[in-house]
């Protein structure tokens, strides 16, 4: 994760689809190295690998004791904690929701207005996509996404639409439908389900959140690429929505007050990008970059037990 | 093409400062502990037999002050290994009360870190089943009286460190004898 990290850094990457591509390695890592080593290099389990040949050996820290504990082990169960906090943080909340609300009947009957209905079929002829349907969702929290992989639908709450003006919506409009031109509600689902096989591991946890995050900001890219509404219109509409939907600053518990100020300064990067930084330049040798990034993360955790 | 050679070379920076960041995080351990880089620690006698593919000889015969089973393993990197099996006493009291050290693959004594070395009172030959032993009374910085019992068998060096009565490390050495012939 870091590894990547740095090396966007060093590369200066900018472009939105290679720096998905490339934070997309460190999450594919521990999914397909780890049973590919299990099955392919067996000697990475021995104590002849551990002493002369690994760069780094978890269970060395067990040297140090903490209480009757190693450091090592202690240090593979807090993380192991960790990973499962932050998965359960992001799981948890939309599935209780889900199973609390039930059948929704009086969203249902708040039909979208027209202008709205016509402001998404204008920007789905624009990206030369069939138009999403629109779904209304009650919730006094604003509700603005896109979901759905075969029949992707634009889902949003009253609360939502009260808090944009017509600029913001469109934006926001426009943000969520480059989101299904580019298949990203799919995205969605296969994140949820690499985190939940690998719950207990924070880097993987953090990884897909970084992703997340580059899809996010692919998908601001588009908008403005396109021209189908402006930086600061965009920009604001995501400050208003993830203001309106979180508790006041101060509120809730330590984590909760820590998780909101670590997405506030995600969001406030998200829209300085939005509004001071130039479009970004296409990426040489892209392939390359992925290869290498790729080839070395691998090496490394190969030798890392 | 000009291109390239910063592309690389910004990879092999990034690649060397991972790779440094971990190898100085794996030898933290060693170096805050005084042990040896690539020691290693078990906590049960089938995981350490396991990861050193090695039968590991632990004396049948225990007096009963001794708890069982042992409180932590470690192994020397080598070659050869060495491995230190650390035995607590039933009733508590302050440190191991045993440990039994054995080389694999090769006949040397333990390290210094993995066994201490103390001031000696004594020293005697004795046989251990046939094998000449070196008995030695030796006292710890704590004012403790222990012996040491060492002997080569079989490409192993066994040493018994004990905090209890002579004739109970002879019967344990005995029986470590028998069992690893």
């Amino acid at each position: 994760m870091l590894v990547v990290e740095a090396l966007l850094r060093a590369w200066r990457v900018g472009d939105p689809k290679w720096r998905l591509r490339l934070r997309l390695v460190p999450l594919a890592a521990p999914l397909l190295l780890v049973p590919l080593f299990f099955l392919l290099a067996p000697w990475r389990a021995s104590a002849w690998f551990a002493t002369s040949r690994a760069l780094f050996a978890g269970e060395r820290w067990n040297l140090l004791r903490v209480g009757p504990a190693g450091a090592g082990d202690l240090a593979l169960l807090l993380a192991a904690g960790l990973g499962a906090a932050l998965f359960l943080r992001d799981a948890l909340p939309p599935l209780i929701d889900r199973l609390r609300e039930g059948p929704d009947d009086e969203a249902a009957a708040w039909l979208p207005p027209a202008a709205l209905q016509e402001l998404v079929e204008r920007h789905a002829r624009r990206l030369s996509i069939p138009p999403p349907a629109v779904r209304v969702v009650r919730s006094r929290w604003p509700v603005f996404f896109a979901e759905g992989r075969r029949q992707p639908e634009l889902v949003l709450s009253p609360a939502g639409l009260e808090a944009l003006d017509a600029r913001e919506l469109d934006a926001a409009v426009a943000h969520e439908l480059v989101h299904v031109r580019h298949g990203d509600p799919a995205w969605g689902y296969a994140l949820i389900a690499a985190r939940a096989a690998n719950f207990f591991n924070p880097a993987l946890q953090w990884a897909a959140r970084a992703v997340v995050d580059e899809i996010e900001r692919r998908a601001d890219h588009g908008v403005v690429e396109a021209g189908l509404g402006g930086a600061d219109a965009l920009a604001s509409a995501i400050v208003k929505l993830f203001d309106r939907s979180h508790p006041a600053p101060g509120s809730g518990t330590a984590l909760d007050r820590v998780a909101r100020r670590v997405r506030q300064v995600g969001i406030e990067r998200r829209r300085e990008r939005l509004v001071s930084v130039l479009p970004a330049a296409p990426l040489a040798f892209g392939w390359l970059r992925l290869a290498l990034a790729s080839g070395g993360l691998a090496a490394l955790l190969y030798f890392v037990v | 093409m000009r291109d390239l050679a910063p592309l690389l070379a910004r990879f092999v920076l990034v690649m060397a400062a991972a790779a440094g960041v971990l190898a100085a995080a794996d030898r933290l351990p060693a170096l805050v502990t005084g042990t040896t880089h690539g020691a290693r620690v078990y906590r049960t006698l089938e995981e350490a037999q396991a990861s050193v593919g090695a039968r590991l000889v632990v004396p049948s015969y225990y007096p009963d002050s001794l708890s069982w089973p042992p409180a932590r393993i470690e192994v020397a990197p080598g070659p050869p290994m060495v491995a230190a099996i650390r035995i607590a006493a039933r009733h508590g009291g302050a440190g191991e009360a045993l440990v039994v050290c054995q080389s694999i693959g090769g006949a040397a004594p333990p390290p210094p870190w993995l066994l201490p070395p103390l001031q000696q009172l004594e020293e005697a030959r004795v046989l251990v089943g046939r094998r000449p032993a070196r008995l030695a009374r030796l006292l710890t910085p704590g004012g403790r009286v222990v012996h040491d019992l060492s002997w080569a068998q079989g490409g192993r060096w066994f040493t018994l460190r004990y905090a209890g009565e002579v004739e109970d490390l002879l019967r344990m050495a005995r029986a470590t004898e028998r069992d690893a012939s």
